[in-house]
């Protein structure tokens, strides 16, 4: 091929690199964050002895505790009847650690996306989980990969919710709701048991989190969208 | 603002739609073009040009990602009057398409007719199987025109890292397309 045809066919190419997908244009404008940051090893020893120290106290405080006298109260039950691990609040009582809590504390990764609701395709054929926090009007999306599908079809059919009784106020920990829309319409609040009551069509309907999702479906949603 | 904000704008047909788009997006664009023409002059033109195609498009286009939209626009604005402007030979244009010279399949010939959606089609298969990291550089290289320094500096990591993994990118892009069996037709 002579020199002048190669320079051709580059421009071609050029020209269709200006058509690739918007949101890998949009995620190569955003900060890039590397994962890791090449600490030195004088540094990472530093950190391994003070980790191993703070182990160290933490176990001998854990083994005073169980040797030393017991207390009328019972024992802090870190997980409750349904199994989930619950957190103590400030005020003595336990709530659910459900998926609401994990996504408030976790880093969302940049390959997710704020639209307003008018905005969301749920027959654009690909997977997506769409959550909204409560102190936002915009909805937050994120796209599956195909591997990331199979894995959340996987645990779609077979993972069963935990029925919850949520006070209202559980609403103010952050999440308005969040659902996974399979691409061909069909909306699911992630209870998991695919029945009338979570199953919607063309629309992220509202419903009340009275059913919180296994920690099965939680690791993965929290695992995608980190 | 958000985009979907300054799209909402648009639709409106409120005239403060071009002034948040140029206080978002304006340094960006001028980036772009300036990136491609190496004059602020026309760089700016272009930019002006672009708020004007956005505002013509709108509505009928809802984009959700409006900074990749401009970006596409301006970056097509730009490489049209590179080429149409004959006097140009300075501009980072010139070796980013040598670099993308390295990519041509040995498959594909100039008598073959250009065929519209097949090579980006396979652009975002290419794209999509690699890592953040090196798509990033990819496109921050052949779409958004940076020199190697800047994406160096902005992965923060070193020029010559940055030159080895977009060389071997370009050798992975030929072979991937080969193996595809695009051509153009």
């Amino acid at each position: 091929m002579v020199r002048n045809d190669k320079h051709r066919l580059a421009n071609y190419l050029l020209d269709e690199i200006g058509l690739i997908e918007d949101r890998y244009v949009a995620e190569a404008a955003t900060e890039y964050r590397r994962a890791g940051n090449g600490l030195r090893p004088r540094r990472i020893a530093v950190i391994g002895v003070s980790l191993t120290l703070t182990l160290s106290l933490l176990l001998g405080m854990f083994a005073a505790n169980q040797f030393g006298s017991k207390s009328d109260d019972a024992a802090e039950d870190l997980r409750d009847e349904a199994g989930n691990a619950v957190v103590t609040q400030a005020s003595g009582t336990s709530a659910p650690a459900g998926i609401s809590f994990r996504l408030q504390e976790l880093k969302i990764s940049t390959a997710s996306y704020a639209t307003p609701a008018q905005s969301i395709d749920l027959f654009a054929d690909e997977m997506q989980i769409i959550w909204k926090y409560a102190d936002e009007e915009i909805y937050r999306v994120r796209l599956l990969t195909s591997s990331e599908e199979q894995r959340m079809l996987g645990l779609l059919n077979k993972e069963q919710g935990t029925a919850l009784s949520f006070a209202e106020s559980e609403k103010k920990n952050g999440l308005d709701g969040i659902w996974i829309a399979l691409g061909d319409g069909t909306v699911i609040s992630p209870c998991l048991e695919q029945t009338e009551g979570n199953v919607g069509y063309g629309t992220l309907f509202d419903y009340n989190p009275e059913v919180e999702p296994s920690d099965a479906l939680t690791d993965l949603v929290c695992d995608i969208l980190s | 603002m958000e985009d979907y904000q300054i799209v909402d704008l648009y639709w409106s047909r409120s005239e403060e739609a071009i002034g948040e788009t140029s206080r978002k997006y304006g340094k960006m664009l001028n980036g772009i073009s300036y990136s491609l023409l190496s004059s602020s002059e026309d760089a700016e033109e272009c930019v002006n040009d672009t708020y004007l195609e956005a505002w013509n498009r709108m509505p009928e286009d809802r984009p959700l990602y409006l900074g990749a939209y401009l970006a596409k626009i301006i970056r097509c604005l730009s490489i049209s009057r590179f080429r149409s402007d004959h006097r140009k030979k300075r501009g980072g244009m010139g070796r980013i398409t040598e670099e993308l010279t390295d990519c041509i399949p040995d498959t594909w010939s100039c008598q073959q007719e250009y065929e519209n959606g097949l090579l980006s089609d396979a652009l975002n298969r290419f794209l999509f199987e690699l890592s953040e990291e090196k798509r990033r550089m990819f496109i921050r290289r052949y779409f958004y025109s940076d020199s190697v320094s800047d994406i160096a500096s902005r992965m923060r990591i070193s020029p010559s890292k940055v030159k080895t993994t977009l060389h071997r990118l370009r050798g992975e892009l030929k072979e991937f397309l080969e193996q595809e069996g695009v051509t153009l037709w």
